[in-house]
């Protein structure tokens, strides 16, 4: 393993553990994803093609192990106060317009459907273009804007409509 | 254009068209109310949803170093301390650094993580263009060979909040940071500017203002802190009269007609802040 690969998986950690907590929503969880990503990434880093974007491979790596997770223990992320507040400062609704907190955001995120939580935190909290998106999930990108659209309006609906079932209802139809 | 669907809508919002679907779908926002509420749902799920999570990155890691050299658990769960006083887990760090185990390259392991993400590492990873931090010190205004510009949640609320709302965060230090446009107008050159308060901590506010470039920055003219005094003994303040003396005296010299008012304003931000008067 090269010096270079080691240092690059460490500067991509501060990323990493933003996109490995929006999809547990726990913060223990989110440091057990990290590690497991980093050691997968790690100990089999001759899977990994110079010349490709290693971080791109780890989300590849993150959101594989996450999904393989939910199908084994078939928890959902969970939204606990205790791994919430220290980042959020704040509880309850928000206060201001404006205003939005990681607990309810995370709260939205946890009602949509595993596919569609992957693109939200690869496009929206991760900052990844559609093409980048694309080649992580190894989908076309047609499928990336249509999952990610339907994603982002029952995360609209979750988060901005009283009605919250409604969002359920959505991003599980 | 005969029809926009929702994935267009998206990708306009999220910079993904190319040069001339963009000036298709600018042109339908502008005279479709319908289709400006079904762009303001993507709107509302990009970057307001990012910037909740950005506090994850600027979580500091501690290094546990004495449970490094020597291995034990015991050590290890005692010192890491990601800022979650909830955290019970020894953390990233000292799995990480395990995973470099040669004994004879361990210390220079313990070393180089050391530096990489303890205290001195976030000058690093700050240099390396790596960890943005949102602070009124750091973050809300960018120097530009033609001026200063807002930038970060600065730059954000101009772009995106009305007149009378106020965007909050938790930045880094775990203090509540709110930007809130007060007032916009267009001045006599014909750009339209915003005036605005920075609340950071709660008890220290600034007034600014500033004026929207061709190339869609904020070059903000003035920002100063606005003057406070105790009431009544209570450790909160108020302002002494909204910085008349200095943002206000500029507005009045620069400003073209009156304020816009709300539908005005909503309608050029619907627009991207451009079009004609």
């Amino acid at each position: 393993m090269t010096e270079d690969i080691r240092e690059r998986v460490i500067a991509f950690i501060p990323r990493l553990r933003r996109f490995a907590f929006s999809l547990t929503g726990d913060w223990d969880r989110m440091e057990e994803l990290v590690q497991d990503t980093c050691e997968r990434a790690l100990t089999r880093h001759e899977q990994w093609k110079p010349g490709t974007s290693l971080e791109s491979w780890m989300c590849r790596i993150a959101q594989n192990i996450w999904k393989d997770g939910l199908k084994s223990k078939k928890h959902r992320a969970q939204v606990s106060d205790d791994s919430l507040h220290f980042l959020t400062g704040v509880d309850g609704p928000r206060e201001i317009e404006g205003r939005l907190t990681l607990k309810a955001v995370m709260a939205a995120i946890s009602l949509l459907p595993p596919d569609q939580r992957i693109v939200i935190a690869l496009v929206c909290i991760d900052e990844r273009t559609y093409a980048e998106t694309a080649e992580i999930l190894d989908i076309p990108i047609g499928t990336v804007m249509s999952r990610l659209a339907r994603a982002r309006q029952a995360l609209y609906a979750g988060l901005y409509d009283s009605d919250t079932s409604s969002a359920c209802a959505k991003a599980e139809g | 254009m005969d029809k926009v669907t929702n994935e267009m809508l998206m990708a306009f919002v999220d910079g993904e068209l190319d040069p001339a679907m963009r000036k298709e779908v600018e042109a339908a926002l502008r005279t479709d109310p319908d289709l400006r509420a079904r762009a303001a749902v993507f709107e509302a799920t990009r970057q307001p949803i990012a910037s909740v999570f950005d506090p994850i990155l600027n979580q500091p890691l501690s290094l546990p170093q004495e449970g490094l050299r020597d291995g034990t658990e015991q050590n290890r769960s005692a010192v890491y301390s990601p800022g979650n006083p909830h955290s019970r887990t020894p953390g990233i760090i000292s799995w990480f650094s395990g995973l470099f185990q040669p004994p004879k390259t361990l210390s220079v392991t313990v070393a180089f993580c050391a530096v990489f993400l303890g205290g001195l590492g976030l000058g690093f990873l700050l240099k390396a263009g790596l960890v943005t931090i949102d602070t009124p010190e750091a973050g809300l205004v960018a120097f530009r060979d033609d001026g200063l510009v807002a930038a970060g949640s600065l730059d954000h609320t101009l772009e995106k909040y009305k007149s009378g709302s106020s965007f909050v965060k938790t930045v880094s230090d775990g203090r509540e940071l709110a930007v809130k446009p007060i007032l916009t107008f267009r001045d006599h050159e014909g750009r339209i500017c915003r005036e605005y308060e920075i609340t950071y901590p709660a008890t220290s506010r600034y007034a600014g203002l500033a004026c929207r470039t061709e190339d869609g920055d904020w070059n903000v003219l003035i920002q100063s802190p606005i003057k406070s005094r105790p009431t009544n003994g209570k450790d909160t303040v108020v302002a002494s009269g909204r910085d008349a003396d200095t943002v206000d005296a500029v507005v009045e010299r620069i400003i073209k007609g009156d304020a816009l008012g709300s539908d005005q304003e909503a309608l050029l931000m619907n627009k991207g802040w451009r079009g004609q008067d």
